[in-house]
């Protein structure tokens, strides 16, 4: 028996499909013991469908691929990139029906809660046209970061041990719906930014683009490190990014339509006043 | 190479990101008037200072430079209007990603400097030289690579 959420889940997605209303609902169901994300195109298949603490992935990263009009399940991470898809216009809003569901934090196999829902501020929907099931309450202020207590020689060797251990396979920006780029300079052959058959360095540089390309993008949805297969906490240097972008330029991203991108924007009196901050401090 | 280990003889190289119309124009004067400045600058000629990608500070860095400045004109004198806006806050934020990963923040300089601040110019020069020969070398590839 699944739970009312899940219950009313199917009853929405169900009504959904046979009404036409969509040609495709977006959403998780079981595979084993593993959910996975699935595609249901008839309201026959709609049993399927599951909503539990497994259900982690980020489904905004297909929308761009689907065709015609589509009904996805959106925890708040998923809105958040979904919101991110609208302002780059990657998606049409009217193409998509979001079924809101609130998150109480996806667990691993063991049953041990991800890092990323563990310092999650956002776990409800942003966006959505219907709301399945509760609210929940959500934290107020992000963790601390511990690594902000290393010295810098400390981080640069913590960041270059991690980074030694990246075999470059990518699935960090496969799976991140914020990377749509047609050409990713990761990958560029001429010139070729990242040497594939280079150093550690190589990775070190990659890792530290990648992260610049997150500023004002990333939802903290934390799939690039359960897709990473070799552990590297990219979350933690992603989420550095998010903080800083919101400090300087109070925007979080995924939060709001209206919300410019923080850096095709300005302002001049504040931006003039928060440089001289920052060299104060930085120099 | 040799000389670069030991503090006393070392000699930061520092890749100067200069925009056409104002720093260019400025570390142009700075050498036309005589002005002496250390030659550990070495100057990329961009159209904007927009126009320097955060990759370009960071490969620079990983190819052996000690520091990286960047010079625009003056807020409100971009010759495209609102580049150096943007320059601006996309380097403030690199600042601060390069210091979370380890890489001292002082390494990067971001300075607005006229066609007409040769002598500023040049004081930039010595300065950010100065600090770069007080932090050593940065050595980034190899610090990556052997762990060191
Ligand atoms: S032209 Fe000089 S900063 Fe834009």
């Amino acid at each position: 028996m699944g739970s009312d959420t899940e219950n009313a889940l199917k009853r929405e997605a169900r009504n959904l499909l046979k009404k036409g209303d969509v040609d495709l609902v977006l959403g998780y169901c079981m595979e084993g013991d593993n959910v996975i994300p699935c595609f249901i195109s008839s309201p026959g298949e709609v049993d399927g469908l599951v909503w539990n603490n497994r259900c982690k992935n980020n489904l905004a990263v297909y929308l761009r691929e689907l065709e015609g009009r589509v009904a996805v399940v959106a925890k708040g991470c998923d809105s958040r990139a979904i919101v991110e898809l609208l302002k780059a216009k990657q998606v049409e809003r009217e193409d998509l029906i979001i079924l809101g569901v609130s998150c109480r934090g996806m667990v691993d196999k063991e049953g041990e809660e991800y890092g990323s829902c563990r310092v999650c501020l956002h776990r409800n929907p942003v966006v959505y046209d219907l709301f399945v099931g509760e609210k929940v309450s959500e934290r107020e202020e992000r963790d601390v970061d511990e690594l902000e207590s290393l010295s810098l020689r400390e981080r640069l060797e913590f960041w270059s041990k991690q980074f030694r251990k990246c075999i470059n396979c990518l699935a960090c920006r496969n799976v991140c719906p914020m990377c749509f780029c047609e050409e990713c300079v990761l990958e560029k052959k001429d010139p070729e930014w990242i040497t594939r058959a280079g150093d550690a360095s190589n990775l070190f540089l990659l890792h530290a683009i990648k992260a610049t390309h997150m500023a004002g993008r990333c939802v903290e949805c934390g799939e690039c490190e359960r897709a990473c297969p070799v552990d590297i906490p990219l979350m933690h240097l992603y989420s550095r990014v998010c903080r800083d972008v919101e400090e300087l330029f109070g925007v979080e991203s995924g939060m709001n339509l209206e919300d410019k991108p923080p850096l095709a924007a300005f302002d001049l009196e504040r931006d003039a006043m928060l440089e001289e901050n920052e060299k104060n401090k930085r120099g | 190479m040799e000389a670069k280990n030991k503090k006393d003889g070392f000699e930061p190289r520092i890749v100067g990101f200069l925009c056409n119309w104002c720093s260019y124009a400025g570390a142009d004067l700075a050498g036309t008037s005589r002005i002496e400045y250390p030659p550990n600058l070495r100057a990329v000629r961009v159209m904007c200072s927009s126009r320097v990608n955060p990759l370009f500070v960071l490969k620079a860095f990983q190819e052996g430079a000690d520091g990286v400045f960047i010079g625009g004109c003056h807020p409100q004198d971009c010759h495209y209007m609102e580049g150096n806006y943007y320059a601006r806050r996309r380097f403030m934020l690199l600042k601060r990603l390069i210091e979370y990963m380890g890489i001292n923040p002082g390494r990067l300089r971001v300075e607005w400097v006229s066609a007409s601040e040769g002598d500023r110019f040049a004081k930039i020069v010595r300065e950010f030289t100065g600090d770069l020969k007080r932090l050593g070398p940065l050595d980034l590839r190899e610090r990556v690579c052997d762990g060191i």
